[in-house]
């Protein structure tokens, strides 16, 4: 797998909305945003925001996969 | 009184879908405003602890916003602060101290309807296989890890992460074909 390509799959992983919790219950950023570079993990938030527009256009309330996250933690409480 | 405020009176009278309406405008904002952040802190799971923590706010009888879209600059300044918390935590003092100072973030105008319609059309052609895994994401993603996602779909974690990617360019090439710009999706 080449450089770029190995730096895809790691961003990929850091897109999702889930995210487990510390004993605090804070969100902890997955493994995968630790191995990546300052360049890319720019590239990941870049790459975050165009996801999170995405979502919201295909939602039928416009809601971003972080919003039916926190959502979920809201009605889970 | 701005739609934000209308909604978070509503959040804060108890109604729960208006607060999810209420972030679906502010999370734009509060997320391009940690871009200074990006290389520092996980912002997703800034923007995530923000909104959780506004929703308590919004619930505290005690507490009153005041002025327009008091809602958004009491979770703007909250992000901020948060991020930089995170971000000492980790011991990037050094980076934190070079940071530039941002304007303050300013809402999003309503979400270009044009936009959304390309968006939904160049997703509902995603076909197969990569159309299954998007789908996947989209709806299951926040709640379910994607090992779980993967083994739904019969494949390695690392085939499922590929495929979502290939689904990703797949759209962004459609909407370029459309005259969406990526500058414009990511703004």
């Amino acid at each position: 797998m080449s450089p770029g390509a190995a730096d895809d799959l790691l961003i990929e992983a850091t897109l999702t909305a889930r995210r487990s919790l510390d004993a605090e219950g804070l969100p902890l950023a997955p493994p995968e945003w630790w191995d990546l570079s300052a360049e890319a993990r720019v590239r990941a938030f870049e790459a975050q925001m165009q996801a999170r527009r995405i979502e919201s256009a295909v939602d039928k309330r416009g809601w971003s996969t972080t919003v039916r996250a926190v959502m979920a933690r809201i009605r889970g409480s | 009184m701005s739609p934000v405020d209308d909604l978070w009176a509503r959040a804060s009278a108890g109604d729960v879908d208006a607060f999810g309406d209420w972030m679906g405008r502010v999370e734009r904002p509060i997320r391009r405003g940690l871009a200074r952040y990006a290389s520092l802190v996980d912002a997703e799971g800034i923007v995530q602890e923000t909104l959780l923590r506004m929703w308590h706010l919004a619930r505290d009888r005690n507490r009153t916003l005041a002025g327009e879209n008091a809602s958004l600059r009491w979770a703007l300044a909250l992000a901020r602060n948060l991020a930089r918390n995170e971000a000492r935590k980790a011991k990037r003092h050094a980076e934190l101290a070079n940071l530039p100072v941002g304007d303050e973030p300013v809402l999003d105008p309503d979400s270009d309807p044009l936009l959304m319609k390309r968006i939904r059309e160049c997703v509902e052609k995603l076909a197969g296989q990569l159309g299954r895994v998007f789908d996947l994401r989209l709806r299951l993603g926040p709640q379910i890890p994607d090992a779980d996602l993967a083994q739904m779909s019969n494949m390695r974690r690392n085939t499922f992460l590929q495929n979502v990617t290939r689904a990703r360019r797949q759209v962004v090439k459609c909407l370029e074909a459309a005259g969406v710009t990526r500058e414009e999706l990511a703004r």
